[in-house]
């Protein structure tokens, strides 16, 4: 290997004891090293191990998991051969570590501030004053506004990107060699995802970069080389450009494939007709839900006005927070909105007697996001499937049982599932078992919420698969609510765009998508995008975050983070423009983006 | 190194406790020790426990062919501790079962309901803890007079709140499940969602508070008769035989021994089970508080 390597990774196994006799090798004859000032990228799905050789590097492994064989040199030293108090001190100065969760690995009862004045006088044995000038020039180059000041400010206050800002000046704070970054920006919002990579890269100059991901998109947008783990194996290394474009390895083929794109097959013919009246199952026409919270009350979602054509497949976007999901539970009379029309097939919802919204409840059907809490872990899979089916009392005993079997088979679950409790089985068979659950009344729609977004991108394509073709066989009409601006684009005809509770641009998911008119619609384009990762609109990248529902901005709520506005923005809130491509746009400026 | 993670997992692995925990399956020999007492007394009584002689006053443990010595009149210690239990182990039982009853049902209810439902509930159940449940006791027994009955059920009376606290904070958080909602998505009534969702998912909380209240009821029950207003006198439970001991604590010390170990022993089998099971629980990554 060249002499400029900062870390050696050499035929690293690392085993767990599984019983008195055998063990299970969760990493196996692992080999890659990284240069100095460069960036690798470890990129598997849950299970490869790649957390695991993280752990290991930081001599962290947990308890009874033990590096068997190989070498681990940093710097040229073996950390496998350090003493445990040696591998203390290397740890957090020569190389750091930034976790997915920021929330859960910042000590909540500490000022931030302390947290670095601590680290720095640890390991670099400087006084406390030293110690305290450098925390704060260190938030303040990951951006923290007010540095010295927000020193003081505990983990809570801030918000989930600046949290994982002050993580990465924790991990910078000591001059590490090397930094691993551990899923770092999983649990944040697309636009908040590129401004922390865009950080971690801008001290890739400084220290070189580890970075742990599932997220091809992640990877190709910053790392140099790439080695992909497949079941604690590498399958594939390589310059990141060369594996990701041209894979060899029949399984980095799968990975890539699997990645939702704007380009290539899409699961709907487009559509870009303006909607028939005549025959819309879902009509939502100035909807306000109110919440209240600590005694003041705010809408969560404000003059919702949206509609799905039978069989239509519609898309609700937005990042976390925006009452994406608020808009889905009023559909589904699991909230009450406070103004506004929900017409279901022709009912209005808000007015319906118990036996039409009963009725509606039947014919409507929501698939939760998280498969592991949504099925009752003490039920076994036929009954949790026939739950509906018993509530609305639909068939015999007979009948339910052979619905259930059938229903089984269709989302391709193994025939034994029946007696089966949903602990045994995997997230992706989770979430098979949650649709059938949906699908045992035949409803006429389908609410899917984040319906793949907690799964591995090769079992996301499946799902989405049998989504669409159980749409087909079942003649139902599909919303789908995500983050993931890719696979609304495979899968739906139509899309909302919602931003801080309002929706800003909807229209047909191939015209909105393709050419945006509403700067925020564009900034999540670029966002999410592969190809156009290099070349985004660069206004949003430090923008900063999402404004709180709870105070609004005035005028169009989007203007504290839009690089087109101006001072009519911030006053006058924006009517909306109904385009002739079947567009409607809330923007002062709508004609002045185009895609690049 | 290998070596080391193969051995700590090794011994607990080799070493195969049923129940899976030492505590619980302790706790349950222990409890069966007791019910084998309680079934087979009459077999194991060796006198009349009713019965006294009086030349044969103040034996000592083992002396006269009485097991555990006699007490002021003359009657057998071993066979009255024995005719005791069967009235103890009942009466904490019972009250157990009616605290745990009404308890578990207030406390749905609390949690099904909402807005002032809700707080009236709950400030019932507020000021029920804030009254000391042993002297409300004492005022009921002392009015409506001594006895089996009065006596369990009152107990269950005044200890329900237990139950209905932490099976409220428990149906809250369970409530909120997505599997929960998914089920209310679907129109499901209350009650099914209780009994169906609920309930089932509060079995392992309850199964650890039912153990420790049991120990509590079994305590609570002797310091009544030791007060002089548990059991009717005469019948030989625990409290009483305590209870009659203290005028001969110097002469006869292991009148007073006698009951005393039997209550520790109960009350530590019932905690050990209580223990087991939820140590069980929080293995299986469930949250309980006592």
């Amino acid at each position: 290997m060249s002499r400029g390597s900062i870390l050696e990774v050499k035929n690293l196994s690392i085993a767990f004891p599984q019983s008195a006799t055998s063990t299970k090798t969760v990493v196996d004859g692992v080999s890659f090293s990284i240069e100095r000032g460069r960036t690798m990228g470890l990129v598997g799905e849950s299970g490869s191990g790649k957390s695991m050789i993280a752990l290991s590097i930081l001599g962290l492994v947990p308890g009874g998991g033990i590096p068997v064989s190989g070498q681990i040199l940093l710097n040229g030293r073996n950390l496998l051969e350090q003493t445990t108090s040696q591998v203390r001190r290397i740890r957090g100065s020569e190389v750091s570590i930034v976790f997915q969760d920021p929330l859960a690995s910042l000590n909540p009862v500490r000022p931030v501030g302390s947290l670095l004045v601590r680290s720095a006088m640890m390991h670099q044995g400087c006084s406390e004053q030293v110690a305290r000038n450098r925390a704060a020039d260190m938030l303040s180059a990951v951006g923290i506004p007010t540095a010295t000041q927000r020193m003081r400010s505990y983990p809570h206050e801030f918000s989930g990107g600046q949290r994982q800002r002050i993580m990465v000046a924790l991990a910078m704070i000591n001059n590490p060699s090397l930094i691993i970054a551990d899923e770092p920006t999983t649990s944040l919002d697309a636009t908040v995802q590129i401004q922390i990579l865009d950080l971690l890269k801008s001290f890739a100059s400084e220290c070189s970069l580890l970075l742990i991901t599932h997220d091809l998109t992640v990877t190709a947008g910053v790392c140099d080389r790439v080695a992909v783990l497949r079941n604690g194996k590498i399958v594939e290394s390589g310059d990141a450009y060369g594996v990701l474009n041209n894979p060899k390895d029949p399984y980095t083929q799968t990975l890539v494939d699997a990645v939702p794109r704007f380009e290539g097959h899409r699961f709907v013919e487009p559509k870009s007709l303006p909607l028939q009246d005549e025959d819309l199952i879902l009509e939502v026409h100035d909807l306000d839900v109110t919440y209240i919270q600590s005694g003041r009350s705010f809408n969560a979602v404000e003059d919702i006005s949206i509609s799905l054509e039978r069989n239509g497949t519609l898309g609700i976007v937005g990042e976390s927070g925006s009452g994406k999901s608020t808009i889905a539970k009023a559909l589904m009379q699991m909230v009450r909105p406070s103004r506004g029309r929900v017409l279901f097939d022709g009912i209005d919802l808000r007015k319906a007697n118990q036996r039409d919204s009963l009725a509606a409840r039947r014919r409507s059907q929501y698939v939760f996001q998280d498969p592991y809490a949504s099925l009752d872990p003490r039920w076994r899979i036929g009954r949790i499937i026939a739950e509906p089916m018993r509530i609305h009392k639909v068939g015999s005993r007979k009948e339910i049982r052979e619905q259930v079997a059938r229903l089984i088979e269709q989302v391709e679950l193994p025939d034994d599932s029946i007696d089966r409790y949903p602990a045994e089985f995997s997230g992706g068979q989770r979430q098979r078992i949650a649709i059938a659950r949906s699908l045992s009344v035949n409803p006429d729609l389908l609410i899917a919420d984040e319906p793949v977004s907690s799964l591995d991108v090769t079992i996301q394509l499946k799902v989405v698969r049998l989504l669409k073709s159980l749409q087909k066989q079942y003649d139902l009409s599909l919303i789908i609510i995500a983050h993931d601006l890719p696979l609304v684009y495979q899968m739906t005809d139509r899309v909302a765009v919602v931003y801080l509770g309002q929706i800003v641009e909807q229209g047909p998911t191939e015209v909105v998508l393709r050419n945006p008119k509403h700067p925020y619609t564009a900034s999540l384009i670029s966002a999410s995008s592969v190809e156009s990762f290099e070349s985004v609109a660069d206004g949003l990248r430090n923008a900063g975050e999402s404004a709180s529902i709870l105070d609004p901005p005035s005028g169009c709520r989007f203007h504290p983070r839009c690089p087109i506005a101006t001072t009519e923005c911030s006053v006058t809130v924006p009517m909306q423009v109904f385009c002739s491509d079947g567009t409607i746009v809330s923007c002062h400026h709508s004609g002045k983006i185009g895609r690049k | 190194m290998s070596a080391r993670g193969n051995g700590s997992s090794g011994l607990r692995g080799r070493i195969k406790v049923p129940f899976d925990s030492i505590e619980l399956t302790l706790g349950i020999v222990f409890l069966a020790i007791i019910l084998m007492l309680v079934v087979f007394r009459s077999q194991l009584q060796t006198h009349d426990p009713y019965v006294g002689d009086l030349l044969d006053r103040f034996s000592e443990i083992g002396v006269n062919g009485h097991l555990l010595g006699t007490d002021n009149l003359g009657r057998d210690v071993w066979s009255r501790l024995l005719e005791g239990i069967r009235w103890s182990i009942s009466a904490a039982v019972i009250d157990t079962l009616v605290a745990f009853v009404i308890g578990t049902f207030v406390g749905l209810a609390a949690a099904q309901s909402t807005g002032w439902a809700r707080t009236i509930l709950n400030q019932i159940v507020d000021m029920a803890l804030a009254f000391p449940s042993l002297i409300i006791a004492m005022i009921v027994v002392a009015v409506v007079g001594r006895g089996f009955w009065p006596l369990t059920i009152t107990l269950g009376l005044v200890t329900w709140p237990v139950f209905a606290r932490i099976v409220f904070a428990e149906a809250l958080t369970l409530l909120e499940r997505d599997y929960v909602k998914a089920s209310k998505s679907f129109g499901a009534r209350p009650l099914l969602i209780m009994l169906g969702h609920i309930l089932p998912g509060l079995r392992p909380t309850l199964a650890v508070v039912l153990a420790f209240h049991f120990a509590d009821m079994l305590v609570a029950e002797s310091a009544l008769s030791f007060l002089g207003l548990g059991a009717p006198l005469g019948v030989p439970t625990w409290g009483n035989l305590l209870q009659e001991s203290r005028d001969y604590l110097m002469v006869a010390p292991w009148l007073l021994a006698v009951p005393s170990v039997g209550i520790i022993y109960t009350v530590v089998a019932v905690n050990l089970i209580g223990d087991g099971l939820a140590s069980i629980a929080r293995r299986k990554g469930l949250r309980i508080d006592i």
